[in-house]
């Protein structure tokens, strides 16, 4: 239902430019994405700021400024638990998974379950994560639609098309290498938009000290109440978060994987990674709901009124504190928290489609990959008209915050299971994983016909009536039957041999390093050398983990303490392109090449806007 | 101060086991490389529970 519109005028200017700037970044990214390596893993050449820049437009989800804004605004600063309970599995995360699939060569979470378990368990878990991402996507483009109806009095399923339609242009034709430097855009500005406003609306208030005694002792606490009330309680929402949440969101997510993996190594995924969690998040969680910390102040001062609907507060107190062009700012930034969690999603649907259910199909059949890029774009098409399909089922639920708890709690903890044992312990198989994932899944269906089962596992949390029970604390109950039945299935029928497992555990990396390098690793990268840009007439390989050849004379590969066949990281010596302007190669030794210079293939070197005579900074790597 | 205390002994006790899984890989470690990275690691955690913790603290007070 069209409502009436907040926004016109200037605002409504600011909304256009604001679409037009995203369009227009895609589309000049979309120039760049030339083949499959950028389409999937943006060809790995990013560095760690601009994934952790692009990364937390990500993690600032559709319903971020609405949803935390609400609950700042009834419980306080509390409302940040979600952003800050990541850490625990950073020592696993970092050291454990991410060298599993980055010098695994491992493109997709269900391509893991390949390689360690077989074909039966890539199906489940395949099956698994299109259903979570694709429902994912379906609340991202209600959300979206929800928020463009109230701000602009547009119809909700003609705000939903259009934030679809735009979103589904830009991925579908410029992939991974799109949606980092869109998202980087849009990680900035909804940033800049959320702070600025928090930092008006203290202003507001009566500054820093009327704000934080507007907050009230229950609202300054960093953690809610241990098990009431049931819709926002502690214990349930750190199962359902950081706990399966977190393995869902750091090791399941296949839009954050590939983030993580377009990377232009291991070294600059940790440094992104820990500027997320130690910086960017805890500056996201004061973005998304510091609009609901300054309402809950202004109410206890008066100047807002208490019975103001939650899920109404991040509008209200932007329109209250910003004047006219900034409320604009402000609703894009609501916008591009909305679209850079959709686009993720559905490059990662694309690259599940792509990797898990075409591939194997092809190869079933002795065919090859055939047209891939364009399966991936007609998948991310394909996906975005899903998503866009199931916004009528979402819009039935009363609360999109409930089905989203209930859905992510419900699909998340067998995967999570079986992917924490499947790196961690060398005997869980074949049987292990398909009781964790079929057997969890089944008891977590179970669970809603009887939400009783949940009961020993609901630290007191009250039980409501229907689909509300236990929204948050399922997460527990699942994880503690999927890991039951995993470990139950394993002690019968535990994995015989170890074969390939080795490099899919978690271990020594000099294993790991091996296999990505095809030869033994060195300790340590070598000096760093700085070569002229030359073009070669070999090929730039379309496989996202073949690294292209680029030639050498012997006395430049000799200063770079490389070998022929070694491994080398080569960026442009440019202090504005270097974030992106980069890729890894294999030197060949060629007595031909002209001394100082780094031969590369033509085709590589104009995809990534390097031309002949600029000037690079080479590095032997592993 | 239950719902502090409750995070960081489950949470702690998956972070703990999370760095002796990397120790015993060899990623982590008392000198060089292994240093830094448990430095980074142990020290994010403290951040983090510190903030935590003060803000919660100050609540009941």
């Amino acid at each position: 239902m069209a409502g009436h519109p907040l926004i016109g005028g200037v605002d409504l200017l600011v909304l256009a430019l604001y679409f037009v700037a995203v369009l227009g970044a895609g589309a000049w990214a979309a120039r760049r994405s030339r083949g499959l390596a950028d389409f999937l893993l943006g060809g790995q050449r990013f560095s760690w700021w601009l994934v952790a820049f692009s990364c937390v437009a990500t993690v600032v989800g559709s319903y971020s400024f609405v949803k935390y804004s609400a609950a700042g605004f009834r419980y306080g600063l509390c409302s940040s638990q979600t952003y800050l309970n990541d850490w625990f599995w950073m020592p696993l995360w970092m050291l454990g998974w991410l060298p599993i699939v980055y010098w695994g060569r491992i493109t997709s979470v269900p391509e893991y379950f390949e390689r360690r378990f077989g074909g039966a368990v890539r199906r489940a878990a395949t099956l698994l994560l299109l259903v979570y991402l694709l429902g994912y996507l379906g609340i991202n483009f209600l959300t979206m639609g929800r928020a463009l109806e109230a701000l602009a009095g547009w119809p909700l399923l003609l705000s939903a098309g259009l934030a679809a339609l735009v979103c589904g242009v830009y991925v579908s034709h410029g992939g991974q290498t799109a949606v980092i430097f869109t998202d980087l855009f849009q990680g900035g500005l909804l940033l800049v938009a959320g702070l600025g406003l928090t930092v008006a609306g203290v202003i507001a208030v009566g500054g820093p000290s009327a704000f934080w005694e507007g907050l009230g002792a229950p609202g300054r606490a960093a953690l809610p109440p241990f098990a009431e009330p049931p819709e926002f309680n502690f214990v349930g929402i750190f199962w359902q978060d950081a706990m399966a949440g977190g393995v869902a969101f750091w090791f399941l997510n296949q839009g954050i994987l590939m983030r993580f993996l377009s990377a232009r190594s291991v070294r600059d995924a940790r440094r992104a990674a820990v500027f997320v969690l130690l910086v960017l998040m805890p500056l996201a969680a004061v973005a998304v709901s510091g609009a609901g910390w300054v309402g809950r102040a202004m109410a206890a001062r008066g100047i807002l009124d208490p019975a103001t609907p939650p899920s109404a507060v991040f509008v209200v107190v932007a329109e209250r504190v910003l004047p006219a062009g900034l409320f604009g700012l402000v609703t894009a930034a609501l916008v591009a928290a909305l679209m850079s969690t959709a686009d993720t999603l559905v490059n990662a649907v694309a690259t599940i489609v792509l990797v898990d259910v075409w591939r194997p199909w092809r190869s079933r059949r002795d065919r090859d990959g055939g047209p891939e890029l364009l399966v991936a774009r007609l998948a991310s098409v394909g996906a975005t008209a899903l998503g866009f399909a199931l916004v009528p089922l979402f819009a039935s639920y009363g609360s999109i915050y409930r089905a989203h708890g209930a859905f992510t709690a419900a699909i998340t903890p067998p995967l999570a299971v079986a992917l924490v044992l499947g790196i961690t312990w060398r005997r869980f198989g074949r049987a292990g994983a398909l009781a964790t994932l079929v057997g969890g899944t089944a008891a977590i269906a179970l669970s809603f016909a009887f939400p009783g089962l949940v009961a020993p596992f609901a630290h007191g949390v009250r039980l409501e009536a229907g689909v509300k029970a236990y929204t948050y604390v399922r997460a527990l109950y699942g994880l503690a039957v999927s890991a039951a039945l995993g470990i139950g299935a394993t002690l019968l029928w535990p994995a015989s041999g170890v074969g390939p497992a080795g490099v899919l555990l978690v271990g020594p990396a000099r294993e790991k390093l091996r296999a990505f390098k095809g030869r033994p690793p060195r300790p340590g990268p070598g000096p760093a050398r700085y070569l002229v840009a030359g073009a070669s007439g070999g090929p730039a390989p379309a496989d996202p983990w073949t690294p292209p050849d680029v030639a050498l004379h012997p006395s430049d590969l000799a200063a770079l303490g490389a070998e022929d066949g070694d491994l080398a990281l080569v960026v442009r010596a440019h202090p504005l392109y270097s974030g992106w302007q980069g890729f890894r190669g294999r030197v060949r030794l060629a007595p031909d090449a002209p001394p100082g210079t780094l031969l590369a293939p033509r085709e590589l070197l104009r995809r990534l806007g390097i031309f002949p005579g600029h000037r690079l900074r080479v590095t032997r790597e592993l | 101060m239950l719902s502090f205390a409750y995070q960081e002994a489950v949470g702690g006790a998956v972070f703990v086991l999370g760095l002796i899984l990397a120790w015993r890989a060899g990623e982590v470690g008392l000198r060089g490389r292994g240093a830094r990275r448990l430095g980074v690691l142990v020290g994010g955690f403290l951040l983090l529970a510190g903030c935590q913790g003060l803000l919660q603290w100050l609540a009941t007070r």
